[in-house]
């Protein structure tokens, strides 16, 4: 049975090791369910979050994995928008990725919020002058987009390809593409600057209040410049991740170069605006709201090493790095400068949400701290779980990598084409047969 | 129909910080008067329903110049770019445009907490657990204000539910205007010493007016732009001073203090 | 079988799962405890007005349905002939005992609506919110949703939403749409409690 699920011509380990893998990841996902129905059926009491620290690593996780998962966005958008066909290697992969890192995020929301039941609200009665808004509005959107991008990704299961019906499905589907892209470009634009202003908008948080570009502020943009510059790195390290512990190679090395080089040139925009917008807001920003920037930094344990860390060692580093042809060739610089983006984007989110809330803002207010729940910890960990668990299966039992054949040994296997000739001896269709030739000759 | 347009008042407060001596009075009127259930015993300081607090604001001096002043601290009512109600996304706060007071409506709130975090003031609440009234209690409810369900957050409205008491009072009269002498916050009524004011800040002539434009008297962190109707006053040059700077307390302040205290 | 057909029967199926069995399923019903017909009070023979009842008191405090001292300072004694009188002062006036009447308006409880604002200054008339109510000669079914526990006036006796009669639903947006038409300038906390 499980045989007959794996894709022709692809090498997959047995059946038995398969289980091996899964069951730890099944039984976090257990513990992360357990929590969550804590949570949610109990209460948020569960979590160490209080009144004063509204937010905690939910929403901090929430806007790392969302802007980790932009690569399915950014790759879409350079693929079928400006035609960069050496990353139809990586597209599959990054739409798998964001559809985790989505349907996660917005599902540790649901947990997040006191009365999920109530999220329809935010569409009855939206108010069109919050950042939440438009994050909710866009995020269910592009959550459907992602959907529908990760349904050919399924139909590339070798049983599902079986169907004529599906073949035409997916090959309608993917003359649409381009459009999803756009939609999905469009959308991710809005919710990863949304994400941004989330904070930026606070009046209240001189810490995190920005001025505002037109109707945004600015943290706006930088989010999403920051995740469109995190999204290829993040994408380039799961798969090399999967290449890893799969032990195959399933990119050839200019992809990852390519992905390397994209990272790196909206690293250093981001570097640029990021070390602009901190200085008008030390200068001006800030102090003009009775807070002189320096006293955030003075005396807490974030000190000014925070700021350095994000900007120069996790930002303007790897981004001069990425953008040196010589040092991308070596993998080890590569894949090194891929991670210490991540972990910028990924402070840079910390920064937001946690340093924001753990600063006083009245005279005679205390630094805050805060540590997370086990249960705001299992129900993170239930995502990972799951996401795991869902790129092990669509890996196993689809074809995410289309180079992952002319790379890996295809001997003794049909090719494509091979099969579609030998399918059309059963009375195939002509048009289907046809269909398999055009999608074999892109591959 | 009529289509009279009512008045419109701006009410607000201004809380004398040398009258006050934190008895918390005021406290404990606030949360019988709205209903604020019990508090369960997992609950502290930083996740209770605590509609009003009332924090200690020391000077930092040795003996005998140490002194110190207790600040009543909830909804200050922004006025202005109210942090709050741009944030929420679903309209479940606003200011109601005739009393400039800032609404908050559980029954359509989410629970997401994003006001919270927009909130200087710390002033906003929600309600981590179920809340329980024991059966004894439930007889002393307020059928004036609804109580909250888990996981909605709340927040002080200027005790609202008498505003609609003082104009039901009215209206049975035949008055659109309230007698102001009818709506009193409970923990105004409730201080001992008087502390606080309250009163309609639009009226010239009320005695509110005169002391929020008192030079003694001023607002937290005003320079954020957020005109809140609640003012402070007081005599001591230090305690305006702490109120104007942003941020006066640090960590190494307060290690100090301790110091102090241990040597 | 065409395709349409079943498009249409589909359509068809579910339009009468959604109009006919979902309300029967969504309410509940029960009978007024007692028979009581306003008609009899308010009509010619009784000629009483909805206030001499449904009072509002010093506060502006609407009283809502009368207790049964008021019923008995007619009733103490039985006047007619009726069964359903007898019942009132046996099983009520006599024993002291108040009436379990449910309440057609009973509203959640976080919504306000005062009483005097509407009657007294806005001029307003019973039937504008009630309907002929106070004419009628029964008591309706009451119709509770099992969900809310709310009556089904609340939402209003057509299940679209929609309907004729002013009277007919006392939603949030009858309020709204009334107060938007006579330029009212409310927050929320206005009407909700």
């Amino acid at each position: 049975m499980d045989k007959l699920l794996i894709p022709r011509g692809l090498q997959r380990t047995t059946f038995e090791k398969f289980l091996l893998w899964i069951i730890p990841w099944l039984a976090l996902l257990a513990v992360g369910a357990y929590a969550i129905y804590l949570c949610l059926a109990e209460g948020l009491f569960h979590t160490n979050m209080d009144n004063r620290f509204a937010f905690g690593i939910w929403i901090f996780l929430d806007l790392t994995v969302i802007a980790l998962g932009a690569g399915a966005f950014f790759t879409g958008f350079l693929l079928y928008i400006l035609r960069r066909k050496e990353l139809k290697a990586v597209i599959n992969s990054a739409v798998v990725i964001g559809l985790i890192c989505y349907s996660g995020a917005v599902l540790v929301l649901m947990v997040d919020v006191g009365q999920p039941l109530r999220a329809w609200f935010t569409f009855w009665h939206p108010n069109t002058h919050s950042m939440l808004t438009e994050v909710t509005f866009c995020l269910t959107c592009y959550l459907i987009v992602l959907l529908i991008e990760y349904v050919p990704i399924v139909l590339k299961n070798r049983q599902l390809r079986q169907i004529p019906k599906f073949l035409v499905f997916e090959f309608e589907l993917h003359k649409l593409m381009p459009v999803f892209a756009g939609i999905g470009t469009f959308l991710s634009f809005f919710h990863q600057g949304s994400l941004g202003g989330l904070f930026g908008v606070l009046r209240g948080r001189p810490f995190a209040f920005r001025e505002e570009l037109g109707i945004w502020p600015s943290t706006f943009f930088l989010f999403v410049i920051s995740a469109a510059a995190a999204g290829p790195s993040f994408v380039m390290l799961t798969t090399t991740l999967v290449e890893k512990i799969t032990r195959k190679r399933l990119v050839k090395d200019e992809v990852y170069r390519f992905l390397g080089k994209v990272s790196g040139c909206m690293l250093i925009i981001y570097v640029l605006l990021k070390s602009i917008d901190t200085l008008i807001w030390i200068n001006s920003t800030s102090p003009g709201n009775g807070f002189p920037a320096f006293e955030f930094y003075a005396t807490q344990s974030f000190g000014t090493w925070i700021l350095f860390t994000e900007i120069v060692v996790l930002g303007l580093i790897p981004a001069l790095v990425l953008l040196s042809s010589r040092l991308r060739q070596n993998k080890r610089y590569l894949f090194g400068a891929g991670f210490l983006v991540c972990s910028g984007i990924m402070l840079n989110r910390f920064v937001m949400t946690i340093q924001t809330l753990a600063l006083p803002t009245l005279p005679f207010d205390n630094f805050l701290t805060y540590a997370p729940s086990w249960e705001e910890v299992a129900a993170f960990a239930f995502v990972i779980a799951y996401g795991v668990i869902l790129y092990s299966l669509t890996f196993r039992y689809s074809v995410i990598f289309p180079q992952e054949r002319e790379l890996g040994q295809t001997n003794g296997e049909l090719s494509m084409r091979e099969f579609a000739q030998s399918r059309s001896v059963f009375k195939q269709p002509k048009f289907v047969t046809r269909l398999i030739d055009t999608f074999s000759s892109t591959k | 129909m009529d289509t009279t347009v009512e008045k419109k008042y701006k009410f607000g407060m201004v809380i004398n910080l040398d009258k006050c001596n934190g008895c918390g009075a005021c406290a404990v009127a606030c949360a019988i008067e709205n209903n604020v259930p019990p508090a369960v015993q997992k609950m502290n300081k930083r996740n209770g329903l605590t509609w009003l607090t009332i924090s200690t604001v020391s000077n930092n001096e040795q003996y005998p110049q140490s002194e110190t002043v207790f600040v009543p601290m909830f909804c200050q009512q922004c006025e202005k770019e109210t942090p709050c109600m741009t944030v929420c996304p679903q309209n479940a706060v606003d200011v109601d445009p005739t009393t400039g007071i800032v609404g908050q409506v559980p029954q359509r709130c989410l629970g997401c907490r994003y006001c919270m975090t927009a909130c200087p003031y710390h002033a906003r609440y929600f309600n981590w657990w179920d809340p329980e009234w024991t059966d004894g209690m439930k007889q002393q409810l307020n059928p004036d204000v609804a109580p909250r369900m888990r996981g909605v957050v709340e927040k002080c409205n200027f005790c609202h539910s008498r505003l609609h008491s003082a104009k039901d009072k009215a209206a049975t009269l035949g008055n659109r205007e309230i007698n102001p002498a009818d709506y009193i916050p409970a923990c105004v009524e409730s201080c001992p010493n008087k502390a606080i004011t309250f009163g309609d800040l639009n009226d010239t002539t009320a005695p509110i007016t005169s002391l929020a434009s008192n030079s003694n008297s001023f607002r937290f962190l005003s320079r954020l732009g957020t005109e809140p109707k609640v003012y402070y006053h007081s005599k001591k040059h230090w305690v305006r001073a702490m109120a104007e700077k942003a941020q006066t307390r640090s960590r190494q302040a307060d290690g100090i203090a301790e110091e102090e205290f241990h040597g | 079988m065409k395709p349409y057909l079943v498009l249409i029967a589909g359509i068809l199926f579910g339009a009468i799962i959604g109009w006919f069995a979902f309300p029967a399923i969504l309410y509940h019903s029960s009978d007024q405890p007692l028979h009581f017909s306003h008609n009899t009070h308010t009509g010619e023979s009784g000629g009483m007005a909805c206030t001499d009842c449904h009072t509002t008191n010093e506060t502006g405090r609407f009283q809502g349905i009368p207790s049964v001292i008021k019923c008995a300072e007619c009733h103490a004694s039985p006047i007619g002939e009726s069964v359903s009188e007898k019942q009132l002062v046996e099983h009520y006036i006599t024993p002291n005992v108040e009436i379990p009447w449910l309440v057609y308006s009973r509203q959640p409880d976080n919504a306000y609506f005062p009483h005097a604002a509407h009657v007294t200054l806005g001029k307003m008339k019973c039937e504008d919110c009630h309907g002929p109510h106070g004419s009628s000669d029964t008591l309706r079914i009451h119709y509770t949703n099992r969900i809310s526990g709310y009556s089904r006036d609340v939402w209003g006796a057509n299940i679209s939403g929609f309907s004729s009669n002013r009277w007919e639903g006392m939603k949030m947006d009858k309020c709204v749409r009334c107060h938007g038409d006579n330029n009212r300038r409310d927050g929320c906390v206005s009407c909700h409690k």
